[in-house]
C-alpha cells in the first residue's frame, strides 16, 4: 500500500481526509458525548443527505448542498433545543427522516440517470477529490479555529449552562455555534465513512479516550488521534481486502470498542473482587475482641 | 449574628414585585412580591413544585417573567450580572465531566467580556486558590469532580460562585444529600460569608431554618409568608404543605415558638 501511496493522488487525498475527518470528529465527538448531543448530531448527520440531493438538483457541488442544508438543520435542531420544553427526540426523529427523504425526492427531481449516492451514504474515501479536499482543509480549520478560541467558555457551556448565563457567558450564542460546528463536521467525514456511519466516528474515539483522561483537552487530542488510527487502519484493511472503506472504518471502530468495553468490564470486576479480599484479610487478620 | 431592627429608609437589595412566571399553561408563580435587604439571609421553603427554584431562576434572569417586575441593585437581572453568585443544585451535575476541582473553581472567573483565546491571569488563580484554601478544598485541585463527595463537590460550587465576587449568594438545596457532618460544614461557611453578603437560600432543612436563617419565604406558587425566621402557629396553618413538611421532620421547638414582640415580623 505504502508504494502506491506515494504513487496515487488519490490515495493521498484519502489519508489527509481520513485525519483531517478524524482531527474533527475527535474535537466535536468529545463535546457531544460530554453535553449528551448524540441524537442530536445523529439528527443533524442525516439532514445532509438533502443537502446532497439538493446539491445534484441544482447542479451544484454536493458537498456544498450539504454544508448549507446541515447549517440549516443545525440551526433548526439548536432552536427547538432551546425553545421547547417536550421531548426533543420526536422533533429531531422527524428531522431525521425528512432529511433523508428530501434527498431522495430532489434526487428522483434530478434529469438524468440518477448518480450512485452510496459513495455519501456509506462513504468513499477514494474518492475525495482535490476540491473536496478544499472545502474539507477548509471547515476543519473553522472547527480547530472556532474551539480553540471559546474553549473556556465552551468548557464552562458545557459543564454549566445556567450558572455560565448568569455570569454573563453568552450561551446561547455558543450553543448554535456548536451546531454549526456539528455541522460543518458532518460535512468533513461525509466523505470518509458516510452519513449512516459517521455517529461511529464521532462517539467511538472520544468513549474510548475517556478511559484514559480526565481533562477535556485531552479528551479532544486523544480521541483525534485514536480516530487517525482507527480510519487509516481502517483505509489500509479496505485496500488490501478491497471492502469499501466506510464500513471497514466502522466495522473496525465498532471491534475496538467492543473489546476495549469488555476488558473495561474485566477490569472492574477484578478490582472489586480484589477489594473484596483485603476487605476479608482485614476482617480475618483483626484480633477477636 | 444579630439582626437590625426593621428601619424605614433599609436598602433593598432585590426588589421582586407582582411576579408571575407561567411555563406554558402552568403557573409556577402567582403575583409573587419580595424585598430582600443587604446581608439578610433568607431561606426559601415550599413543597416540590412550589415554584422555590422557579424563583431563584427568575431573580438570577435565567428565565423571564410572564409579567411583573424583578431588580437587583435596582437593575433588571441581565444587567446585574456578577452581582450574583449561583450555586445550583449539586445532584443535577453529571459527576463525569472531565474536569478538575481547580479548573471548576477557576470557571467563575469567566464572564461575557471574556476574551477569544483566553488564559486564566495570575489574579484569576491567586483568587481561585485562596477561596479553595478558605473552602478546605485546596488539595482536591487536580481532582476529577467524580472523585468528590457530596460536601466536597458542594464546597466547590461555593467556592465557584465566590471567584465571581458577588454581592448576592443564591443557593439551590445546597444540603440535600449530605450527611450531618458536612451539612454543618456548609452552614458554619455559610453564615461567615452572610457577614459580608446577601444570602438566598432554597432548602427542605429544617434545623437549618431555625438555627441559621434571619428571615423565611414560604413558597406555594403564591408567597405566603415572608418574614422572621420564626414562624407562628397561624401562619403554618395557612401555608398547605410547609406545615406538614415542619411536623413531619420534627422541627425543634424554636421554630414554632411564638414571636412578635420586636415588630420585625412583616407579612406581605
Amino acid at each position: 500500500m505504502f508504494d502506491s501511496l506515494l504513487q496515487y493522488q488519490f490515495l493521498q487525498n484519502a489519508v489527509i481526509s481520513a485525519i483531517l475527518a478524524s482531527i474533527a470528529c475527535g474535537i466535536i465527538g468529545s463535546i457531544i458525548i460530554e453535553k449528551r448531543l448524540v441524537m442530536m448530531s445523529g439528527g443533524i448527520a442525516h439532514t445532509a443527505f438533502g443537502g446532497i440531493g439538493l446539491g445534484y438538483f441544482l447542479g451544484i457541488e454536493p458537498i456544498i448542498g450539504a454544508l448549507f442544508i446541515t447549517i440549516f438543520a443545525a440551526m433548526g435542531i439548536a432552536t427547538i433545543k432551546r425553545k421547547t420544553t417536550m421531548n426533543t427526540d420526536i422533533p429531531i426523529g422527524i428531522f431525521w427522516a425528512a432529511g433523508m427523504s428530501l434527498g431522495i425526492l430532489f434526487i428522483a427531481l434530478t434529469p438524468g440517470y440518477p448518480p450512485d449516492m452510496t459513495t455519501y451514504l456509506f462513504g468513499d474515501i477514494l474518492t475525495v477529490s482535490r476540491n473536496n479536499l478544499y472545502i474539507i482543509t477548509l471547515l476543519d480549520a473553522v472547527v480547530i479555529f472556532a474551539v480553540a478560541a471559546l474553549y473556556h467558555q465552551l468548557k464552562a457551556y458545557l459543564f454549566d449552562e445556567e450558572f455560565s448565563t448568569v455570569i454573563g457567558i453568552k450561551t446561547t450564542l455558543i450553543e448554535y455555534l456548536l451546531f454549526i460546528l456539528i455541522a460543518l463536521t458532518v460535512v468533513v467525514v461525509i466523505h470518509v465513512i458516510g452519513i449512516i456511519l459517521i455517529m461511529a466516528l464521532l462517539t467511538a474515539p472520544p468513549a474510548i479516550a475517556k478511559l484514559f483522561t480526565n481533562n477535556l483537552k485531552k479528551l479532544m487530542l486523544t480521541s483525534s488521534l485514536l480516530g487517525i488510527f482507527f480510519t487509516l487502519t481502517g483505509l489500509w484493511i479496505s485496500y488490501t481486502l478491497n471492502i469499501p472503506s466506510g464500513a471497514a472504518i466502522a466495522l473496525f471502530i465498532s471491534l475496538v470498542y467492543g473489546m476495549v468495553s469488555i476488558i473495561k468490564v474485566i477490569m472492574e470486576r477484578k478490582v472489586k473482587s480484589q477489594q473484596l479480599r483485603t476487605q476479608d484479610n482485614d476482617l480475618i487478620d483483626k484480633p477477636l475482641p | 449574628m444579630n439582626r437590625k431592627r426593621v428601619n424605614e429608609k433599609l436598602e433593598y437589595v432585590i426588589n421582586v414585585s407582582n411576579l408571575t412566571v407561567y411555563y406554558q399553561k402552568m403557573c409556577a408563580l402567582s403575583n409573587v412580591n419580595l424585598k430582600v435587604r443587604d446581608r439578610e439571609f433568607l431561606g426559601i421553603i415550599g413543597p416540590n413544585g412550589g415554584g422555590k427554584s422557579t424563583l431563584l431562576k427568575a431573580i438570577l434572569g435565567l428565565i423571564s417573567p410572564s409579567s411583573g417586575k424583578i431588580e437587583v441593585y435596582g437593575k433588571p437581572p441581565a444587567k446585574a450580572l456578577g452581582l450574583m453568585g449561583y450555586v445550583p443544585q449539586f445532584t443535577k451535575f453529571h459527576r463525569d465531566f472531565p474536569i478538575t476541582v481547580e479548573e471548576t473553581v477557576l470557571m467563575g472567573r469567566l464572564s461575557g467580556k471574556t476574551p477569544l483565546f483566553h488564559k486564566y491571569s495570575k489574579t484569576d488563580m491567586d483568587i481561585a486558590h485562596s477561596l479553595m484554601d478558605k473552602l478546605e478544598i485546596y488539595s482536591l485541585r487536580k481532582r476529577q469532580i467524580g472523585q468528590l463527595s457530596g460536601g466536597q463537590l458542594q464546597r466547590t460550587l461555593i467556592a465557584r460562585a465566590l471567584t465571581v465576587e458577588p454581592k448576592i449568594l443564591i443557593l439551590d438545596e445546597p444540603t440535600a444529600s449530605l450527611d450531618a457532618e458536612s451539612k454543618s460544614h456548609i452552614y458554619s461557611i455559610l453564615e461567615k460569608l452572610n457577614r459580608d453578603m446577601t444570602i438566598i437560600m432554597v432548602t427542605h432543612d429544617m434545623n437549618a431554618i431555625s438555627s441559621h436563617v434571619h428571615s423565611l419565604a414560604c413558597l406555594n406558587k403564591k408567597l405566603f409568608y415572608h418574614g422572621h425566621s420564626e414562624l407562628s402557629d397561624d401562619i403554618i396553618h395557612q401555608i398547605y404543605g410547609c406545615p406538614i413538611d415542619l411536623i413531619a421532620h420534627g422541627v425543634p421547638h424554636r421554630v414554632l415558638k411564638e414571636h412578635g414582640s420586636n415588630g420585625g415580623n412583616s407579612l406581605v
